[in-house]
């Protein structure tokens, strides 16, 4: 007899083939990788070698350390600040671009800055921002300012200026394909019933380009909070980051399961910020799919 | 001739325009646009596509400012209104439904931007999907429907605020015919039940002739010309409006023996007596006559003799049934084509291929056209 897939039928089977070689690559170089570094941030490990003894030390070594929190705070602050800058920075030039102008020359100046690489940027911003950089040797010129102005280098600002110019194309990209979903019509739809500017930005707009909102602020919330070059260069004192000590655990250190379990503090972090926002936004009443009328008794099955 | 139209039950003018233009740039969408939408009528704008019928529609909406000219609502000036002030709802031609919200949050919309409490929110939604016969579906969300049950939420939705006006943007272009018609009817049950004035824009002469009490024909940006289905299709000014209005015979012909009311016309087709002329026509104007084919009727020709004004002798050259109907295309002696169509009978037709045949039409199926 030949055989046969019984239960599926032609499209399902398509379906199938095309997803079937990203899933197999996910299993072997995500899903078993984290499996893995889930076992070890149970096991002990020391200069690179591990035993493999359950144990709960590393998770509890980490949340009973200070400074871990402090690492944690340092993360999730220039995270947090680099996903509003971003998004808010974004958001205007996605509406210009998607309502206002039919050419893309803005969208291609924008993703331009993605042809250099990411070091380059990381020193390109040294020398803007450094003591005796472009900003500073500026203001001094100009009498402005008698010393060097310090909160611009090593400092968390100074992470965030550089890592909103690194994401900035990233969210412009996301917005955008969000925003050309919500044609004009719509706009003018909640103009027509009475909405103001403002009303119909919050009840239209917003629910509905929410994906791309919502998407670009947690995607660059949780890269720039776990960033690690960035804070090493730049931050100075206040650039140790949990991504850092994380990176430090496996490269310097050798305790790979204490920075396995760093990791999935992280990971517990990021999605309980995915919670709290995804929360307000539903509080706020801006996340499609909400019904604001106590449902009737559904009758179109009758 | 009947007159099949909706009465109008008042004449006060709702919307009033005068010398409207508008322009992109260097390019005049509209121009002279005089025009009043009056209380409770099916006004259409028709027109090819481009025309100007959209523009005008956005105009009074609010999306677009006109260039030159004034727009008044009840007497006042509406041109520094924004579209969220002005008492006037739109139905979209992609209904632009709120996807994110249900069918009961997308018709209570404009209420709850005007802080309605609950109770009378629930009461208005639910008479208005009552009306459009959508009360069973008020928590289905807008992918769960279908393209006519978009059709009629969007009529709710515009309705539920109660406008003076509702402007329909082309709003079956995307329905298949069985329910185009059927939606034909509903808007104009929906148009009695609650009086309002509906401005309709449309592409399609059926929709047009089925629906309005007034159209207006528009071409190139300005009003080709403005009235009721029945003067728009049996009195065309233009050959323009003959020719978008249903099929016709055109023929070129010149004005003979007096301007006055017995004035003859002298054409490809013989002499001809029109019982509407246009006023100011002058001996030996060169004219076109529009003669709709319906109003043309055959006769073997070996019966009677052929009429000497009004009908010609000609030789069939084509016969086409269409369904119900029967179109027959028949050729005059100096080459001349005019087309015949009668009811299609039951059994075989009378007249063959080849047939030599006596054309005929009253003097009332002659439309004069000078422009």
């Amino acid at each position: 007899m030949r055989w046969s897939f019984p239960s599926f039928d032609r499209r399902q089977r398509s379906g199938l083939a095309l997803a079937a070689p990203t899933a197999v690559f996910l299993v072997i170089f995500f899903v078993v990788p984290a499996a893995v570094l889930l076992v070890y941030s149970f096991w002990i490990s020391r200069s690179f070698q591990i035993t493999p003894t359950l144990t709960l030390s590393n998770y509890l070594r980490a949340l009973g350390n200070a400074g871990m929190w402090l690492s944690m705070w340092n993360g999730v602050w220039i995270g947090a600040w680099t996903a509003v800058f971003s998004v808010a920075l974004s958001f205007p030039v996605a509406w210009y671009i998607a309502y206002r102008t039919r050419s893309n020359a803005i969208l291609y100046a924008v993703l331009l800055s993605w042809f250099s690489s990411y070091l380059v940027r990381i020193y390109a911003w040294r020398t803007i921002l450094g003591t005796s950089g472009l900003i500073n040797s500026t203001l001094m010129q100009l009498g402005m300012i008698d010393q060097p102005l310090s909160f611009l280098i090593f400092s968390r600002t100074a992470v965030i200026v550089t890592l909103v110019h690194l994401f900035v194309p990233f969210t412009l990209l996301l917005l955008l394909s969000a925003l050309r979903n919500v044609r004009t019509d719509y706009l003018e739809a909640a103009r027509d019933l009475g909405a103001s500017w403002r009303q119909s930005f919050l009840r239209v707009v917003v629910p509905m380009a929410y994906k791309g909102i919502v998407g670009s602020f947690m995607f660059t919330f949780i890269l720039a909070a776990g960033d690690f070059i960035s804070p090493q260069l730049l931050g100075g004192r206040e650039g140790v980051t949990t991504g850092l000590l994380i990176s430090n655990q496996f490269r310097q250190t050798g305790n790979w399961s204490f920075g396995a379990a760093l990791a999935f503090i992280l990971l517990g972090v990021f999605l309980f910020a995915y919670f709290l926002v995804a929360q307000s936004m539903r509080l706020g009443r801006l996340s499609p799919g909400l019904r604001f009328h106590p449902t009737l008794p559904t009758q179109e099955k009758a | 001739m009947s007159t099949q139209t909706l009465p109008v039950p008042d004449r006060t003018s709702i919307i009033s325009m005068q010398g409207l233009e508008k322009k992109f740039g260097t390019f005049t969408a509209l121009r002279d646009i005089d025009l009043d939408v009056r209380e409770g009528e099916i006004l259409t704008f028709l027109g090819p596509s481009g025309c100007g019928k959209t523009t005008l529609m956005r105009i009074i909406a609010g999306f677009e400012d006109p260039t030159a000219g004034s727009l008044q609502l009840r007497g006042a000036d509406m041109r520094r209104l924004p579209p969220e002030k002005r008492p006037i709802n739109m139905v979209f031609q992609r209904y632009a439904l709120f996807p994110h919200l249900d069918v009961f949050d997308n018709v209570a919309f404009g209420l709850r931007l005007k802080n309605w409490p609950a109770a009378r929110i629930n009461e208005r939604v639910g008479r208005m999907l009552k009306m459009v016969q959508m009360d069973t579906m008020a928590t289905r969300w807008i992918h769960e429907l279908s393209g006519g049950q978009s059709q009629r939420v969007a009529l709710a939705r515009a309705l539920a605020n109660e406008p003076q006006l509702l402007l329909l943007d082309e709003p079956l272009a995307a329905l298949d015919l069985k329910i185009r018609h059927h939606m034909l009817s509903e808007l104009k049950r929906i148009q009695r039940e609650t009086g309002t004035t509906f401005v309709y824009v449309t592409h399609d002469q059926d929709e047009a002739m089925i629906l309005s009490s007034r159209i207006v024909l528009m071409n190139h940006g300005r009003i080709e010309q403005l009235g009721t289905p029945d003067e728009l299709y049996f009195h065309p000014v233009s050959l323009f409006a003959a020719k978008f209005l249903g099929e016709t015979n055109i023929l070129p012909a010149e004005v003979r023996s007096g301007a006055g009311d017995d004035a003859v016309l002298e054409g490809l087709a013989g002499r001809m007596r029109a019982s509407h002329l246009p006023k100011g026509l002058a001996d030996g104007q060169k004219v076109h006559v529009s003669i709709r084919p319906e109003t043309v009727s055959l006769s073997d020709s070996t019966v009677g003799t052929a009429p000497e004004i009004n009908g010609a002798l000609a030789e069939i050259t084509q016969i086409q049934p269409i369904g119900s109907r029967v179109v027959y295309t028949a050729r005059l002696d100096n080459g001349t084509e005019m087309r015949s169509q009668t009811v299609r009978p039951p059994d075989a037709l009378p007249l063959a291929m080849g047939q030599k045949v006596h054309l005929k039409w009253s003097e009332a199926a002659v439309a004069v056209l000078t422009a």
